[in-house]
């Protein structure tokens, strides 16, 4: 057998040539089934993808009890840094809390500084912005003006009313702003209505913040947790605490992508599986057809004294080039055709579904073709020869 | 050697092919085994090749008990045959020279030992100028000298030869028959499956004949005495 594997490698080599058409029908079939087999990886593993980057942004917030003290809402930070599910907790101040209400509104910290009421005031003619802001200034009882640029780059005005002054003179504000020439409409804000603004900037706001006091913001918590899946036990034993008097929880949704999670890491397992198998059978058939016609040769073989192994060999070795080029192939073509979907998906513009770039995944993907061409040729032509070997 | 002790063979499908043969051939020997179709030859054949095993009986070839031999010794035995079929059996893509080093190459001959001995062979069934041609540009005679020269090249130590001149014409037949006569007498044991008596009678040899699944005439005298 030593003596031979030099003319076994090279007579493997040959026929895979000499069979052209056979070998082509095979490196065909591999070709369509690994495609196949991969762009179904790719499409889980980009789900998977999607799947993690929604959890990351699933949160809990826990809302302290308005009566403690600063210093022992911080005290509360401690007690739920030590649950077993919680991963960091950050403490977020009153203060903070409004000046995130305010950063979200885009118009610095002035004015909405406090509880204090104001007016938001559209502008016909944004040239004339700076003079209608001199002009407001100027009247009686305005404590501060701001500029706000909204969406549209539409320009409004946020005008904040000394609490001092009774309604009957902010009436008289608003009297006075809308007899200004440049000013089409001036709307009062209420707290609540402020709150609920703040509230519309986040998925599920309305419920986040239902039960919260419209006249101030509370002190909170944020927290991020290390296994969602266990975020309703989590919440539960948040509620617990002393000083949380409400914990906001997204659990259905939690779980849900839990639950997306496992069932696309089975099913892609699944799936895999039985196309591989399916890629074997087929492949197997082909090659089988394609030895239909070196049954003759095969079994002169045998009647020479040939061992099954050195019968086998140069069909492994033609097994083994077929899978080769079966799979160099395959990956080129996927590599084409995943560029081209994630072009597509992105000139549409919907991040959600952005997929990975192909350069970031090429190693897995280039094991993945070769041991998926390496198991289909070779299992492929051993489990065809067999057969045949029964001489 | 050859020894066949009682053997029986009886197919799945009932059919009782060898009713008890008993045969022996020594080294050497030059015998013919006639019979007339499905008289069981052709299975006595694939009994003496492994590709059957008997009912019952033993048998004996050139030191391997093939009735219970294991599957991976069966290439071994093999080695000590040359086979020859009636209709040549050569691998149509290969030349005569590759035709007849690949049966050294299957027993892991040396490239230098199949440079030496092919010529030789070829030399010897009359081939020497046909090494590059491939079988289906030589006459049936030369392709079953091919086939011959195949069966010699791993100087094996019996040559059996099933209907080797079925499809010749009588004088190429005869030169067949003259090729395995020098062969006998360069040592190797020949055994001819055949059924043509007028070839037979041309030979002064041992004849075996054998009748539904028996052997009913064997004789030294060479004559084909079995009455078709």
């Amino acid at each position: 057998m030593k003596n031979n594997i030099g003319y076994l490698l090279a007579s493997g080599f040959k026929s895979t040539f000499k069979h052209g058409f056979m070998s082509f029908a095979a490196v065909c079939i591999t070709v369509a089934c690994l495609v196949i087999i991969n762009s179904f990886l790719l499409i889980c593993y980009n789900l998977n993808n999607m799947v993690e980057d929604l959890q990351k942004k699933n949160r809990i917030i826990a809302v302290i009890d308005e009566t403690m003290l600063t210093h022992d809402a911080k005290s509360v930070g401690s007690e739920i840094n030590m649950l077993d599910n919680v991963e960091n907790a950050v403490f977020v101040s009153r203060e903070q809390a409004l000046a995130e209400f305010g950063s979200y509104l885009d118009d610095g910290e002035n004015a909405v500084a406090s509880e204090r009421e104001y007016f938001s005031v559209s502008i016909t003619d944004a040239e004339l912005i700076s003079d209608t802001f001199d002009a407001i200034r100027a009247i009686n009882g305005v404590l501060s003006v701001t500029e706000h640029i909204g969406e549209e780059e539409q320009v409004s005005l946020f005008v904040v009313a000394e609490k001092a002054e009774p309604i009957v003179q902010e009436n008289n504000i608003a009297q006075q702003i809308i007899a200004l020439e440049n000013v089409a409409e001036a709307k009062p804000v209420s707290g609540e209505e402020a709150l609920q603004r703040f509230g519309d900037m986040f998925e599920d706001g309305e419920s986040l913040y239902a039960g919260v006091d419209a006249s101030a913001m509370r002190d909170q918590y944020e927290i991020t947790l290390k296994d969602n899946s266990l975020i309703a036990e989590t919440k539960a034993q948040l509620e617990e605490i002393f000083g949380i008097v409400k914990v906001e929880a997204n659990v259905e949704q939690a779980n849900a992508m839990v639950t997306v999670r496992n069932v696309l890491y089975v099913a892609s397992i699944a799936i895999a599986s039985v196309l591989l198998l399916v890629s074997l059978v087929i492949i197997s058939n082909t090659i089988k057809l394609a030895m239909m016609d070196r049954k003759e040769e095969i079994a002169i073989m045998k009647m020479v004294g040939a061992t099954n192994s050195f019968i086998r060999l140069p069909f492994l070795v033609e097994g083994f080039i077929l899978g080769l080029f079966g799979s160099l192939f395959s990956f080129f073509i996927e590599w084409g055709l995943y560029e081209v979907l994630r072009k597509a998906i992105s000139g549409t513009g919907i991040t959600v579904f952005g997929l990975t770039p192909f350069v970031e995944i090429w190693i897995p993907m280039v094991a993945i073709c070769a041991i998926a061409g390496f198991v289909i040729g070779i299992f492929g032509s051993l489990m065809s020869i067999r057969r045949f070997l029964k001489v | 050697m050859i020894d066949l002790v009682n053997v029986t063979k009886t197919y799945e499908t009932g059919t009782h092919a060898l009713n008890g043969i008993d045969m022996h051939i020594d080294d050497g020997e030059f015998v013919f085994l006639v019979g007339e179709s499905g008289s069981g030859k052709s299975t006595i054949i694939k009994l003496l090749t492994g590709e059957l095993k008997p009912t019952s009986g033993s048998i004996m070839v050139n030191g391997f008990q093939v009735e219970n031999i294991r599957r991976s010794k069966v290439p071994h035995m093999r080695r000590t045959l040359g086979i020859i079929f009636q209709d040549f059996r050569l691998i149509d893509n290969m030349t005569v020279y590759e035709n007849v080093a690949f049966a050294m190459r299957v027993v892991g001959a040396k490239n230098r030992e199949i440079k030496n001995r092919v010529p030789y062979v070829l030399e010897l069934v009359g081939l020497e100028n046909k090494g590059r041609r491939l079988p289906n540009e030589l006459s049936g005679g030369e392709q079953q000298r091919v086939a011959i020269a195949r069966a010699l090249v791993n100087n094996p130590r019996m040559i059996i030869a099933d209907e080797p001149t079925g499809n010749l014409d009588p004088a190429r037949s005869f030169e067949i028959m003259l090729l395995l006569e020098q062969i006998n007498a360069l040592g190797t044991t020949v055994m001819v499956v055949t059924h043509e008596k007028g070839l037979v009678d041309r030979f002064t040899k041992r004849v075996v004949a054998i009748s539904q699944g028996k052997v009913i005439s064997d004789g030294m005298d060479g004559y084909y005495n079995y009455e078709e």
